[in-house]
């Protein structure tokens, strides 16, 4: 399959009396590879995320994932396909690490069965590839903001889906962290998983991604490889502020142009 | 024509105020020393306020209470057992409501107000507020009583029949102590007095607090209160049935202010803790005696209560004491009602291990 | 906590709690208190009637109320995201008292339908906090819940005021005191008997989700992603937790602060992983009932109202873990 996940004119509102936050928007996610989706904030990545997860359902328009719609499969099937690192994600009680990894074992479980040895396994397993498995006894509160974005991602991890959707996955970290990341998200892709992964930044879209897709007030603006999509006058139009795309030694850069912003 | 009504007004008034009874400004002292003066004997009573059946009992002792009662609060459906028997006015009296409040008892224009001295906070002080007059009965000890009885001599005008009321009441006193002059402690049993309750399915046996009358009067029948010890004491206390087997009494008294105190003693004789109770076991577990009202309250009824009690606490010594005699003079006397009366509306009311 | 070390230390707990209900057999003021030798059931027979009749049912029901509270309480803390919310707190126990007040004066006083309007009244109340709690435009969705849960409780109990001033209140307004400040002095067999399958129920229910209620305090979207059915589920542990919690009201009065106190305790001990401080946060608390009630029937020749002893020693130890190590209540929650 080539898209595994695709949207068709959706459009999507809250209430019949909000404004529309997606307009006719279409989209196809090539299998096995990272598509970035970027944007200024607010511009419905989220939401446009939570649709191919399922969890909204577009006012008009279809998804489909690999083929078929949300409703063709049953929740279990949905959950061991598609995995969510959200935005912003509160664990109200103070779980250790490892606890909370494991849950990413919920969709092969049913709601009365314990995790059995090759869920511990799989979850171990998890916070090794992540880098992180010296962290397994340690409360979540106790851990470092960096830290905890490999949480949740090893939590994806151990969902073991084909499918990965995370929301401003490298938003508040800083650089050593952003390359830990998203570094294990480019493995994760080699190994067959296709990720979609929203952010603002166009540095680590460049980074991580093979596919871009660019967004503005709830539509399209642009879509495809780095060249096509990454250039001074895209970027400049969608985030309304003055902007070069460079290439340094053959590596692409997006940096804030020296002119003062005038509103 | 103006002018003789005009004269005629005078003469009236200053006639009225040369006849004795009449406009006499009246002093009484009540029995929690509280006093009030008012402009002449009351001719319109109210009764208000908690216990208030006590309150009545005691106020209908006085024939006049028939004609001055004006109003009375309707506390529950018991205020109307014994009501009817003693006032054949009843139905064009006012009722008050529950806790009724003292703008309502305003509005009926008693002269004074008769309630227990617990309410005095509550509703004596707002009442005084409105310059009305209040005096107070308090009728928790057999001391109390008789300065209550007193106290309602001097509301009706009565102090001959107040005083034979105290007599009535202190020759039978008086009775019970000469009896059991010389009784020693270990001559006396112990002795426990349970007020039964099972109120939405909620089973509890409670204990009066000591200062209660029921501790005195068991004291007074030659029995010693089991439940002298008990640190606590603002109400009726619950004890679970283990706090009864420790106590283990000679004699247990089960009350019922439903009525019910003799289903309650079978259904215990058969329960299987209780029938190892030694006190049920030697056939002393009673049904307190009821018959309106529960003969161990504060009511007038306290002397039947203490008698009775006499009997079963100490019966060979008071043995003198025909207690169906007593119904009928307690009957009789106090309340003026004939053994046809008698007959017909308080002995089918009797209930309990009686005589 | 390693899986090896909880089963120590839970089995530890398990016989610990077992030790108390043993000595508990033994403890109160037959033949005079602090309580009766072994060998005493064997000669009296009054001892053997009341630890058969009176004390035995007695320790079972304090015993089932500790573990319910606690079950209700961890998975309200849980599924709400709260480590501030009790049966007490949201008002469940409140309306559960009123259920069975409304029963006893204007249907019947079946045991099982007292219960049945208890566990309506309940669930009732706390599907009216939590829509409060959604309508209330003032503080964090914490506070919300408890400021909700708090004028619930408020109206229900005013509810069970109002009826018993209906009532004769000359005879039975001692009564409100048990349903205020609870009792179990008048348990036997028989409200044993009535209420253990709304116990069993949700204390089956408990244990085998107690590892699928760490999934159901995740956010809503990542439990979505994990495949979890909402709605579904958590009422499901919701209402057979909180009925249970309800059912247990309507013989025992309210019944505070337990609910809210063990299962602290236990995440603190245990980790705050639901798989392993459920259970032991049940047995923490059927103990911990128990010993409260021991108190309440032998302390005093009165009988001390339980509500006021799970308080008087829940608020205690609330207040030092409040002060002293901090319950957490995380900002963004």
């Amino acid at each position: 399959m080539d898209n595994i996940i695709s949207l068709d004119g959706i459009q999507f509102r809250y209430g019949p009396e909000d404004p529309i936050v997606l307009a006719d928007l279409s989209l196809e996610i090539p299998t096995g590879k990272i598509t970035a989706i970027l944007g200024p904030n607010g511009t419905g990545k989220t939401t446009m995320l939570h649709i191919m997860l399922g969890l909204l359902k577009p006012s008009r328009g279809g998804a489909k994932v690999a083929g078929k719609s949300h409703k063709e499969y049953s929740k279990r099937e949905l959950s061991q396909m598609i995995g969510l690192v959200p935005q912003f994600e509160s664990i109200p009680f103070n779980f250790t690490v490892f606890e909370y990894v494991l849950l990413g074992r919920s969709p092969y479980l049913n709601p009365f069965q314990l995790p059995g040895d090759l869920d511990l396994e799989i979850t171990e397993n998890a916070l090794k590839e992540a880098g992180i498995a010296h962290l397994a006894e340690k409360p979540v509160s106790e851990i470092s903001g960096g830290e905890r974005q490999l949480v949740h991602i090893s939590r994806v991890l151990t969902q073991q889906t084909r499918i990965l959707l995370l929301d401003e996955p490298t938003a508040h970290l800083d650089l050593e962290n952003q390359n830990r990341i998203l570094s294990l998200l480019k493995r994760m892709a080699a190994q067959g998983a296709t990720a979609v992964l929203t952010t603002h930044d166009p540095n680590a879209a460049i980074f991580a991604a093979d596919h871009f897709v660019l967004m503005n007030r709830g539509k399209i603006e642009a879509e495809g490889n780095l060249k096509e999509v990454i250039t001074t006058q895209n970027l400049s139009l969608i985030y309304r502020t003055p902007i070069r795309v460079e290439k340094i030694n053959g590596y692409t850069m997006v940096v804030m142009d020296t002119k003062e912003y005038h509103g | 024509m103006k002018k003789i009504l005009f004269i005629v007004t005078i003469l009236l008034t200053a006639g009225c105020s040369v006849i004795p009874g009449l406009n006499q400004p009246v002093e009484i002292t009540d029995s929690t020393g509280h006093t009030e003066t008012l402009n002449g004997l009351p001719e319109r009573i109210a009764i208000a306020g908690k216990a208030t059946i006590m309150v009545q009992d005691a106020i209908y002792l006085f024939d006049d209470a028939v004609e001055k009662v004006i109003a009375l609060e309707n506390r529950n459906q018991s205020t109307y057992s014994f009501l009817p028997v003693v006032d054949p006015n009843l139905d064009g009296k006012d009722i008050f409501e529950k806790n009724v409040g003292p703008e309502q008892i305003a509005a009926v224009q008693p002269d004074l107000i008769l309630m227990k001295s617990s309410m005095a906070e509550k509703l004596g002080e707002p009442l005084k507020q409105l310059s009305l007059p209040v005096l107070y009965l308090d009728l928790e000890t057999p001391e109390a009583f008789y300065k209550d009885i007193h106290t309602l001599g001097q509301v009706f005008g009565n102090p001959n029949r107040a005083e034979e009321i105290t007599e009535f009441y202190q020759s039978r006193v008086s009775r019970i102590e000469e009896n059991l002059a010389g009784v020693t402690e270990d001559q006396k049993p112990s002795v426990l007095v349970l007020e039964y309750s099972d109120v939405g399915g909620e089973i509890a046996f409670k204990v009066p607090p000591i200062s209660w009358l029921q501790t005195t009067l068991v004291e007074i029948s030659g029995g010693t209160p089991v439940w002298k010890d008990l640190e606590v004491g603002g109400g009726w206390i619950v004890v679970n049935v283990e706090q009864i087997a420790a106590w283990d009494p000679d004699q247990v008294y089960i009350i019922s202010y439903d009525g019910k105190a003799s289903d309650v003693k079978a259904n215990l004789m058969e329960n299987p803790v209780w029938s190892n109770f030694r006190a049920v076991q030697n056939d002393q577990l009673f049904a307190f005696a009821y018959d309106f009202y529960s003969w161990d309250q504060p009511d007038t009824r306290w002397i039947l209560g203490l008698q009775w009690l006499a009997t079963k606490i100490q019966p060979e010594l008071n043995s003198n004491i025909d207690m169906m005699e007593e119904v009928n003079a307690f009957y009789s006397f106090l309340y003026g009602l004939d053994q046809e009366a008698i007959d017909a509306d308080v002995i089918p009311n009797l209930t309990g291990d009686l005589p | 906590m390693t899986k090896e070390r909880y089963k120590r230390v839970l089995l530890l707990l398990g016989l610990g709690t077992l030790l108390v209900l043993v000595i508990s057999v033994f403890i109160g003021r037959y033949p005079s208190p602090p309580g009766m030798s072994p060998r005493l059931l064997f000669e009296d027979n009054l001892a053997r009637q009341l630890v058969l009749n009176l004390r035995l049912p007695r320790l079972l029901v304090a015993f089932l109320l500790g573990m319910i509270l606690s079950a209700a309480g961890s998975v309200l803390q849980m599924i709400f995201r709260n480590p501030l919310v009790e049966p007490g707190f949201l008002g469940v126990s409140q309306g559960a008292a009123f259920g069975a007040a409304v029963s006893i004066l204007f249907l019947t006083h079946h045991p099982l339908v007292i219960e049945l309007s208890a566990t309506f009244f309940g669930l009732l109340a706390l599907a009216a906090t939590y829509y409060l709690s959604t309508r209330i435009r003032y503080g964090g969705w914490v506070l919300r819940l408890i400021l909700s849960g708090v004028a619930v409780s408020a109206l229900f109990s005013a509810g069970v005021g109002i009826l018993k001033y209906i009532a004769d209140p000359l005879t039975e307004l001692p009564e409100l005191t048990f349903w205020l400040l609870g009792g179990l002095y008048s348990v036997t067999w028989r409200e044993l008997l009535f209420v253990l399958p709304f116990a069993l129920v949700g204390i089956v229910v408990v244990y085998v989700m107690r590892w699928r209620v760490n999934l159901l305090s995740l956010n809503d979207d990542t439990a979505f992603s994990l495949g979890a059915s909402l709605t579904r589920e958590r009422l499901v542990l919701l209402i057979t937790t909180v009925a249970a919690a309800a059912a247990l009201t309507a013989i025992s009065g309210v019944i505070s602060w337990v609910g809210l106190i063990v299962p602290h305790i236990s995440r603190r001990i245990f980790g705050a992983s639901a798989e392993k401080s459920i259970p032991a946060a049940m047995l923490l608390g059927g103990g911990f009932t128990v010993i409260a009630d021991d108190l309440a029937r032998t302390l005093l020749a009165g009988e001390i109202p339980l509500g006021i002893l799970t308080s008087a020693i829940g608020a205690s130890l609330f207040i030092y873990l409040m002060v002293s190590m901090g319950i957490k209540v995380r900002r963004d929650g």
